[in-house]
């Protein structure tokens, strides 16, 4: 399995499923050559997919890591869960972003309460080596892998790429909504 | 209770690349060429054989493709997930590697949000082989994709990698776990200048390609593809595995011709008309004729050229084909026939456009298209019962049991004694030629 980074708030946008919940429970299903995980869960908030599937009960994930599948904590820990709904399950993996509630930081819960929605007409483009550029006025570049220390990086962390004054996206940090004229326009 | 990642208990596995990717800048004998170097990180360092093959029984079986793929795991569009694997084992997909087509594949790309192929490879086929991801910073098997890993004749894996792919299955005889392993050896430059190209890359394969031109020449099967011919002897055996270049053999055809159209032999004086758009030359045995190349209107041929020429045995008449039209021309008198050009195909069940045609010493003529070829007997207008037929198998020496890891580099790792891959290959290619210099 390998997974194209993504930074959080793409990987917000991207999902049909954002939720933070407690893993209570955890079986192996026989479902395809190496089987299937089915957490339980407890959920506690969701951010993102009432109208896919209001309440997660169980979520899905290939047994197999090579496939992408995913190990979680039983009743240990609180989880950011992100994933996609198919059949009328939710299904998540290394792929998606998923990281323990204690380990985000105070951007990263504020992107999910409202920035990350706020971007998600915005582009993240991921840069691996340089040079690289943006191409239009949405893209903001996320330069998080060419750095030391890796993904998930500062970017990851603290940013949300937002549509700013002039219609142009880019890295927006801060304590305060970046433009209450834009947020008014753009968040009902 | 998660399945734990096994190991093949076999040291020889072969592999096949049997769907492409759509849409993609990269050619297929550059993702072949990719793959063959991505497999020879893992058996450089631990004693594993990996074999190209044709059939369809490869233990790793490649394949990029988009979204729902019939394995169970569906890819996810762009970005997210960009490939899987599965581990070894006794399941028939044990092994098999999948690339999301929805990826921009890249090689040596200059674009910096692309993914780069042969990274993607080298931890997938860290997967096929029974490795599982780590969280080491440097290591090829972190999940997380992270840019191109540089040159693949020169990518060695990090130490924690190497320590893992022994822990499965040992060491390769004449490395030292401890000793600081010698760089890989190196392979020669790619012959053209085109400083995109990856190792080799004009070398084609002759199982996977379709041939530019098929003649016989003095009774024996001449194959062209680029810039390269195999040979096969009156009774059908290929010469070599590797191709003969083609100008170093036929002197007088300029040395930057990079393919050919079409190769007939003249049934009038045996000499060899070589076709290349709007020109033709003629050799007499391996050597060009004075006042070559001329036009290809000396045959009543509009400009263009054509795409295969051969002589009917039935009526010594010599047909040149160009997409679908045909014409018959006298090459005892040097005169187009009458009527001509025609609708194609003449003869029933051939397709309408050809790669070439030939006629051989069993009476019959061969058309050749794509991979495939359909045979016609002497004198008849229909195609024999149960052609088209695999023209890498029946002439090429291709086939399900052929192993075959030689790829675009020209270096076949099952054959011959170790030497280093560099001079093994500048050896090889020089027998392809010398090979080919007694024809005459």
């Amino acid at each position: 399995c390998t997974c194209s980074p993504s930074h959080p708030q793409d990987a917000f946008c991207n999902s049909d499923i954002v939720i933070r919940a407690k893993v209570v429970g955890k079986k192996l299903v026989k479902e395809g050559p190496f089987g299937t995980l089915v957490y339980t869960i407890k959920q506690m908030k969701m951010y993102r997919g009432f109208t896919k599937m209001p309440h997660v009960q169980y979520i899905h994930t290939e047994a197999s890591e090579s496939l992408c599948g995913l190990k979680l904590e039983v009743n240990k820990y609180q989880y950011l869960l992100t994933g996609r709904v198919y059949d009328g399950k939710m299904y998540t993996g290394l792929c998606n972003f998923v990281e323990r509630w204690d380990q985000l930081t105070l951007s990263q819960r504020k992107g999910l309460n409202y920035r990350y929605h706020l971007g998600c007409n915005c582009k993240i483009k991921s840069c691996y080596y340089l040079p690289c550029f943006v191409t239009s006025k949405n893209e903001c570049l996320w330069t998080d892998m060419l750095s030391n220390f890796g993904y998930p990086g500062y970017q990851s962390k603290h940013y949300a790429c937002i549509r700013q004054k002039g219609g142009y996206c880019s890295w927006y940090r801060g304590w305060a909504p970046p433009d209450k004229s834009i947020i008014n326009a753009t968040d009902p | 209770q998660a399945p734990a990642p096994t190991k093949w208990n076999k040291r020889n596995l072969s592999w096949r690349v049997r769907t492409f990717p759509r849409d993609s800048p990269l050619g297929h004998d550059t993702v072949r060429a990719l793959m063959y170097y991505a497999l020879k990180v893992w058996s450089d360092i631990a004693p594993l054989n990996f074999h190209e093959v044709a059939g369809s029984a490869a233990d790793i079986q490649i394949d990029f493709s988009k979204a729902d793929h019939n394995d169970g795991y569906p890819f996810d569009g762009p970005g997210g997930t960009v490939a899987h694997a599965f581990f070894p084992g006794h399941h028939h997909t044990a092994g098999d590697t999948h690339f999301d087509d929805d990826e921009a594949w890249t090689f040596r790309s200059s674009d910096a949000h692309g993914m780069d192929l042969f990274a993607v490879a080298v931890h997938e086929f860290g997967h096929a082989i029974g490795l599982s991801h780590v969280a080491a910073a440097h290591s090829i098997m972190r999940p997380y994709y992270q840019g191109p890993v540089g040159d693949p004749l020169r990518y060695g894996l990090p130490y924690e990698d190497k320590v893992r792919v022994w822990q499965l299955y040992g060491v390769r005889e004449s490395v030292s776990p401890t000793a600081q392993p010698e760089e890989p050896p190196l392979l020669p430059e790619p012959p053209d200048n085109r400083s995109s190209a990856p190792p080799r890359k004009d070398v084609p394969h002759r199982c996977s390609t379709h041939f530019d031109a098929v003649a016989q020449i003095r009774g024996e099967a001449f194959f062209f593809k680029g810039k390269y011919f195999w040979r096969l002897t009156r009774d059908r055996h290929l010469v070599s595995l590797q191709p003969a270049q083609m100008h170093r053999f036929w002197r007088g055809l300029p040395l930057h011709l990079d393919s050919v159209d079409a190769v007939y032999e003249r049934t009038s004086d045996h000499k060899i008309v070589f076709f290349k758009g709007d020109r033709y030359w003629v050799f007499k045995d391996n050597n060009v004729e004075e006042g070559y190349p001329r036009p290809v209107s000396d045959f009543s041929l509009p400009p263009g050229g054509i795409d295969a020429a051969f002589s009917w045995a039935h009526n010594d008449r010599t047909y040149f084909f160009k997409d679908q039209l045909y014409w018959r021309y006298d090459d005892h008198t040097r005169h187009m026939d009458p009527g001509y050009p025609a609708q194609s195909p003449l003869w029933r069940g051939v397709p309408s456009t050809l790669d070439d045609a030939m006629r051989w010493s069993d009476g019959a003529s061969y058309f050749f298209r794509g991979q495939e070829y359909w045979k016609v007997l002497d004198g008849e207008l229909e195609v024999a019962p149960g052609y088209p037929q695999s023209t890498a198998r029946d002439w090429l020496v291709c086939g399900d049991s052929q192993a075959d890891g030689s790829v675009a580099a020209g270096v076949d790792a099952a054959e011959g004694p170790r030497a280093p891959p560099g001079q093994h290959d500048q050896s090889r290619s020089e027998d392809g030629y010398e090979v080919c210099s007694c024809t005459s």
